[in-house]
């Protein structure tokens, strides 16, 4: 019974920072580090073009760091291919998407 | 001779910085941009839409100040060479366009065709563009070229300043040359572009993308 305590212990110990972790997770986030963007109107075209996807639900874009930051809207889908996709269909080089979450 | 040494030159250095144009003549698949460019020569409109990632559709209205015609032409910008590089874009595009120029009770056809190239990174910028014009059976070559330097790098948003000089060329007139200084400002979706040139012209552009 003892063993059986601890064992129960260390599993709720072990989960309980994921479960955290994921209820912190108010906003899923798709980043795609992007090369070409220079001005403005390069993000009003690829933020446009992010856009019509209908799980995005709003886009950022930060030319310094060149990150265009998707916050994907609540129970859709959107992956690595819909960014890819959307970043070439706007004219630009897609070099890397990363996964985040915006607590 | 020496015009034509001139002509060499300026075309020379035109290929070599590359590019022309106050704005892109591109956005995006399914935008809308709507332009218009004042000087000496000419005031246009042109509404450009774009039908994928490297074609627009324009209709371009201009009013030539010189021979009091007004030109009308549909007009197709293809996308040749994009370069997306870490921290600028270079870009070579063409223009086809057909139309008529009417005035004085005239008719005639017109024809045009053109190259235009650009680089930019966020602090500098040059382009160069060329048009070849026939209108009624008679050609006549014009190009242009631009360098720019932003004095501040704004964020996304913020209001965007550049401080420039254009160069046109248009071997046809007596007095050849034109250099005009400007001030381009560009916030959001709005690029607007104020100028005065050594023929004592001003010139005044702007642009919406939609």
């Amino acid at each position: 019974m003892k063993q059986f305590l601890t064992i129960l212990c260390l599993s709720v110990l072990a989960v309980s920072p994921v479960l955290a972790a994921e209820q912190a997770c108010k906003q899923s986030q798709t980043v795609a580090t992007v090369d070409g963007m220079v001005c403005d109107f390069c993000t009003q075209s690829i933020t446009k073009v992010l856009k019509k996807n209908s799980a995005v639900k709003d886009v950022a874009i930060d030319l310094d760091t060149k990150k265009v930051v998707v916050d994907v809207a609540d129970g859709k889908d959107f992956s690595d291919k819909d960014m890819a996709k959307a970043i070439d269909y706007a004219g630009y080089k897609l070099i890397k998407v990363e996964h985040a979450c915006k607590s | 001779m020496f015009s034509k040494l001139k002509f060499c030159l300026l075309t020379g250095l035109s290929l070599v910085i590359t590019l022309p144009v106050s704005a892109r003549p591109l956005s995006y698949p399914g935008g809308f941009m709507a332009m218009t460019e004042n000087n000496g020569e000419e005031n246009t409109i042109e509404l450009d839409y774009t039908i994928t990632p490297r074609t627009a559709l324009a209709y371009h209205i201009a009013y030539q100040r010189d021979d009091d015609t007004v030109h009308n032409a549909a007009q197709v910008n293809n996308l040749i060479w994009r370069g997306n590089f870490p921290d600028s874009q270079a870009n070579l595009y063409s223009k086809l366009g057909a139309g008529v120029s009417t005035g004085d009770g005239d008719m005639d056809s017109l024809f045009y065709g053109g190259i235009m190239a650009d680089w930019e990174d966020r602090r500098f910028l040059t382009s160069y563009g060329n048009e070849y014009e026939v209108i009624d059976g008679e050609g006549e070559f014009t190009q242009m070229a631009r360098v720019g330097i932003a004095p501040y790098i704004g964020d996304v948003g913020d209001l965007h300043t550049w401080v420039m000089v254009q160069a046109d060329h248009r071997p046809e007139h007596d007095d050849p040359i034109e250099i005009t200084p400007l001030v381009r400002l560009f916030k959001g979706a709005n690029l607007m572009e104020i100028g005065y040139s050594t023929q004592q012209n001003f010139l005044l552009n702007y642009t919406h993308q939609f």
